[in-house]
Order: structure tokens, then sequence, then C-alpha cells
């Protein structure tokens, strides 16, 4: 039984493969100190040149804008202590309302205890944030996140 | 809390009082001119909150401020509503900011208007930045009296005659065990 067809086997070039290219190609260089240092002398230059000419029509402009919120703080501040002393009332009324059945409670104070001792019965005295929230939710007291500019 | 009912506080009577309906952009817009008309209440108003530092003391120059604010406001909108109304819907959406320098055309004839009917004239840009002296009728307050705690040490009297020095000597660097 002969075979019917012959068969040429596969095989590498006379002499083998070629060899494959592992050298490192390195990119290109750009920046070298004789490049960076011109470019830093430049831009700044540059930019403190464009600084120069309008530094003063920007400050202008922010005085003018500050002239306009210093006018009317007389009246937002004054709309302000109104709402703070009608909050301050409501909330010590709360806090007696809600602790009246607490034997020993004296509004104002841990059980008799105050929080200042040097300072003169009547001083105004702004009370801190969490105490000035104590009686609301915890919600309303992180929505302040939302006003940043009262930090 | 830390207000004892021997903390007097105003009651809410005390407090009433009409508020300014107007938002953000229409105070920057009337800024200038309201603070130019109001300037004898509002400079008493402030001198009180700084010198007192207690917004109790100060309700009645508040209420004064206010009540300015809104007398002003009202004669605006009387005389120069829609020339007002332009300006601060231009404020409003000019910038983020309530820049009022992005609103010349507007502003100009709002100051027209203004200086014509009312005869309010615009301050110059820094008119409300620069330092200036207020001589108010109410009196300077005293400054406070320092605390005086009890149980401090006497002094010693320099000038009485020393004891022998029980341990070797005055001096920390004479000092011996």
């Amino acid at each position: 039984m002969a075979p019917s067809t012959t068969y040429k086997q596969d095989l590498p070039p006379e002499g083998g493969y070629r060899k494959l290219d592992f050298s490192r190609v390195p990119a290109k260089q750009l920046w070298r100190w004789w490049t960076i240092i011109p470019a830093y002398v430049a831009s700044t230059s540059i930019a403190y040149y464009l600084w120069r000419i309008t530094r003063t029509e920007i400050r202008t402009r922010e005085l003018e804008n500050n002239t306009a919120t210093l006018a009317i703080m007389p009246l937002v501040i004054a709309e302000k202590d109104r709402a703070l002393l009608k909050n301050l009332r409501k909330m010590r009324d709360e806090e007696t309302e809600l602790m009246k059945n607490v034997e020993g409670w004296e509004t104002g104070t841990l059980f008799g205890e105050k929080i200042y001792k040097t300072q003169s019965e009547d001083e105004f005295r702004l009370p801190s944030m969490n105490e000035y929230y104590a009686q609301c939710k915890p919600e309303e007291y992180f929505k302040l996140d939302n006003f940043y500019h009262y930090h | 809390m830390v207000l004892t009912h021997d903390y007097s506080l105003p009651t809410y009577e005390e407090l009433e009082q009409e508020e300014i309906p107007l938002s953000t952009a229409a105070l920057k817009a009337g800024a200038l001119h309201f603070g130019k008309s109001c300037e004898q209440e509002n400079n008493e108003f402030v001198l009180c909150r700084q010198e007192l530092d207690d917004p109790r003391k100060c309700l009645k120059e508040g209420k004064a401020v206010t009540n300015c604010a809104l007398s002003f406001f009202k004669k605006v909108k009387q005389s120069c509503f829609d020339e007002f109304q332009v300006y601060a819907t231009c404020i409003d959406q000019s910038s983020g900011s309530f820049d009022i320098t992005k609103c010349r055309n507007t502003q100009h004839v709002f100051d027209k208007c203004m200086s014509d009917n009312l005869g309010i004239q615009r301050p110059p840009y820094d008119y409300f930045s620069k330092p200036f002296v207020y001589d108010s009728v109410r009196p300077k307050p005293l400054p406070e009296e320092p605390l005086v705690f009890s149980g401090v040490p006497k002094k010693v009297d320099e000038s009485e005659p020393k004891t022998p020095a029980k341990y070797g000597g005055r001096n920390m660097t004479s000092f011996t065990i």
C-alpha cells in the first residue's frame, strides 16, 4: 500500500529566523534644563505682565462689589439679630416645656450647674452651633453644609 | 441651651417688625443708593452693634434701619420700578456672584432715573469701603473692669529684712541639697 500524495514538512528558513529586537527605544526628550528654565522664565514673565496690566481693574471691581455688600450689611444684620433673638426665646421655652417633668432640672443649666462661672448673668453670649440646634432634628444641622460661606 | 430664665430676652412683640421682602439681586441693585439715603441710621446702628456687641441693646436702631430701608424701597417702587427691575434682573443673571460691574448700561438708566425723580445721586464706587469717623449722640461705653479673684496669695514685701537662707541660698543656681 503506497502513499497517494507526498508531503513537504514546513521548516524554518535556511540559517534560522532573524533575531528579535529587544533593544530599548527611548522617547525623544524635549524637556532638558536648557528648555525647562527658559520656558519657565518666559511663561512667568508673560503672566506677570498680564497681571500687572489688569490688576488695577480686578481690584477696582472687587472693591466696588465689596462696597455694595457693605452698604446693605446694616439691613441684613438688623434682620438677623431679630431672628436670632426670636429663636433664642423659642428654644428656651421649648427646653422648659420638654424638661418640666425632670426633677431638679433648671433651664439653661445641668441640674443647677452653670456653664460659665465668671460671666455676669445678663451678659450676651452667642450659643455655639450645637447648642443653637439642640432642639432641632440633626438633618436641620447638616443643612448648614449647603451654606458653606456661613462656617 | 445655656440660657437661663434670669437672662433677659426681648418678647415677641418687641421683635415685631416688617422685613424687606427682597432678594439678594434686588438688594444689591439698590445697595449704594440705599446706603447713601439711610446713612445716618446705618451708621448709628453699626456703631451701636460694634460698641455694645449685644443685639438686645440695638433693637431700636435696627428697626430704624429697616424702616428707613422700607420707605426707601417704596419710593423706588413708585418712581423707578421698571428701571430697578431691569437692573436687578441683569445683576441676577449676568454672573454667579451678583457682580454689579457687569451691568453698566442698565445701571446708568437706573442712576439717571434716581437722580431725576428722587434726587439721590449714586455715591462713588468705594464710598462704603473707606474708613471714616462718625460722631454719635449715644455716650461711649466704659471699658470693662478687670475681674477680681479671691484666694490670691499675698505679694512678698521686698523691704522686709530677710531671714538667713534655710537651704543654702536664695538663687536657683546656688541651691544645694
